[in-house]
Formats: C-alpha cells, structure tokens, sequence
C-alpha cells in the first residue's frame, strides 16, 4: 500500500470566482474596477507573489501602477491600506501606458517624518519619457523650501544630464544619464550611504542623512510648500515608497516590476 | 510650448484644491509674470464640464512661460 502525505501549508490566498488570488492582490482587485481581464489579473497576482517570495513586500508601504486611463483607478495603493490611495491635481493625462503631468501633481499623503525611518527609506519611479534635461523632480518630498534638507527625492534627468536622487538628505547623489525613461529607485539603509539604481545599476555616495520631511510624497513634482515645486513633464507606469532596499531587493524589484511592464508592454529595458 | 487658461487672481484663490469630483482637485500655477494658469486634460475637461466649474472651459487657451526654476538648494 502506498501511502500519501497531505502537508498543508497556510497561504493568504483568497479565492474569486473560481481562482485563487494572493489576499492582497485580491483586495486590489477588489478596489481596482479596472482590472476585468483575467490576464491582467494573473500577472498582477504573479507580480504579488513575486515580493513576497523575494521578502520585499512588507518593506513596501505604498506603490502605484497607474496604467489605467482615468484617475479614479490609478489612484489605489496596490498596499491593501487606503490611507494612501492618491487624489490628483487638474493637468495629469490618464491612459494605458501611464499617467504625464502638465503642472500637475499627485498627493500619496505618506509624510516621511510619520511613516518612514530616516536610515531606512526608499522611493521609486518608473518613468515612461525620455525628454530634455531640467530642473524637475518627479517625484518626492522637501524638507525644507530654503535649504532642501530633510529630502527625499527623485529627478530621472536633471539639469546637466544628472540621474539625481536623496533619501532623507541634505545633499544628493548623482550619476549622468542622458536618457529620463526607465526605472529609478533611491534607497538608504544606514546614516552614512544613499544609493540610486537606474535599471539596476548602481551608484553610491557617502551621504549623510539629516531627518525626515513633515511634508507628504507628491508624484509630479516634490512636495516643497513654500518653495519651488520643480514640476515634472515624465509619465509616471509604477511608483513606490517604504524601507530601505539591500542590493538584492533593489535587484529584486527591478526584476519583478519590469517583468509586471512588460506583460503589459510598457517596460522601458 | 504649454497652453493654458488664464484666471483670475481671485479664481485661483478660491479654487485651489477645490475637488472637481472624489479624485481630482484644480491647480493654478502662475506664469514668469504671476498670471495665473489653469491647465486641464482632456479627461479633466469632461469631468469638469459636469460641474458648476464648467464656466472655465469658456476660456480660451493661451501660451505658457514658466517662471525661471532656481537650481535645487
């Protein structure tokens, strides 16, 4: 006699219909009314499984994957909490591919001073534009309008050919990049280094962090009350903001975010 | 070039961040001369002509200089 071992593991898995999603990718669907094709659902479901299997998901606090043509739907935190789902300013261009600002904003309502850790942050932007280089940001938060303290920040091509980015800093690290599309992630995971990844490369840079922002994350420009707002002109496809990221999460999510683009053929690399 | 909707001083005071509808708020920024500008899309100008707002679409567009960025500080 042949005998069988049924070893059940627990998962949050939920079931829809007849197919088992991942709890919070169901919860997104759920929010989501956009999502209808079961396609979609299965990569989006795949793209879940992926960070949590990478054990980069708890470390994610807010994301977006505004791809689908209206505000209402590109506002959710794909995070299964609504305290961060987005309103938008007038000016932003909706559609499949991405949302593009023309001085325009968008408002996570995540305030680094209340939710992030100052040597244990990272903010992502994956943008869709190659365009000219510029003073503006295209995503982030200041902490102060007169000195730029206290940041947390993204410009994909800055004045100068410059991939420009700050976790939590007074001072930015910087690499040339001449072409704005792409992913961008910055990280920090101790007080001493800030790091910026494009597509997966690396720079580092020894800088310090000085604190956090009392101001909250806007996609569009960076949130800087009092000051210049530096508006973006680049289509956002997917952001995000939570921990820190080690070499090999950041490795990890640029693979599981651009294999999720590429389903959807936006990816940019 | 950029093309927006003039207003005036007291339509951008007292519509800045008035909601639109539950996800979307105005935004007036102002020209290199302090006129203020509404910028929409298209999908902003179908939602907004919905609304008792609807007066703004009768504006026409105009061209756009954006006052001067300062380098980061």
């Amino acid at each position: 006699m042949i005998g069988t071992n049924l070893a059940i593991t627990t998962k949050n898995y939920s079931v829809a219909g007849n197919v088992t999603y991942d709890t919070d990718a169901l919860a997104y669907f759920t929010s989501n009314t956009a999502i209808t094709s079961a396609a979609d659902k299965n990569a989006i479901n795949t793209f879940y499984l992926g960070l949590k299997s990478d054990n980069i998901y708890t470390k994610i606090y807010w994301m977006i994957l505004p791809i689908w043509g209206n505000a209402l739907n590109s506002k959710w935190n794909l995070i299964n909490n609504r305290t961060f789902d987005m309103t938008f300013s007038s000016g932003w261009t909706y559609a499949s591919t991405g949302i593009t600002p023309t001085n325009a904003y968008a408002d996570n309502f995540l305030i680094p001073l209340t939710y992030l850790q100052q040597n244990n942050s990272h903010l992502s932007f994956y943008s869709g534009t190659n365009d000219a280089a510029g003073n503006k940001f295209e995503i982030g938060s200041s902490g102060n309008p007169s000195t730029g303290t206290n940041s947390i920040v993204i410009s994909t091509k800055y004045t100068g050919n410059l991939f420009f980015g700050k976790v939590n800093a007074l001072n930015s690290t910087q690499v040339a990049n001449t072409d704005s599309s792409g992913f961008y992630i910055t990280s920090r995971i101790n007080s001493t280094n800030q790091e910026i990844f494009r597509n997966g490369v690396k720079t580092t840079a020894a800088n310090n962090s000085t604190g956090l922002s009392a101001n909250s994350i806007n996609v569009g420009r960076w949130n800087n009350p009092g000051g210049t707002p530096y508006y973006s002109t680049r289509q956002c496809r997917f952001a995000s903001c939570g921990e820190g990221f080690t070499d090999t999460d950041a490795t990890n999510f640029k693979n599981r975010v651009n294999t999720l683009l590429t389903y959807f053929g936006i990816n940019t690399f | 070039m950029q093309y927006g909707r003039i207003v005036t001083n007291q339509q951008a005071n007292e519509l800045q961040g008035v909601f639109i509808d539950s996800d979307t708020f105005f935004n007036f920024v102002q020209d290199i001369n302090g006129v203020y500008f509404l910028f929409l899309s298209e999908q902003d100008e179908i939602d907004v002509a919905q609304t008792q707002y609807a007066y703004l679409l009768d504006i026409p567009l105009s061209p756009y200089t954006p006052p001067p960025t300062p380098p980061i500080p």
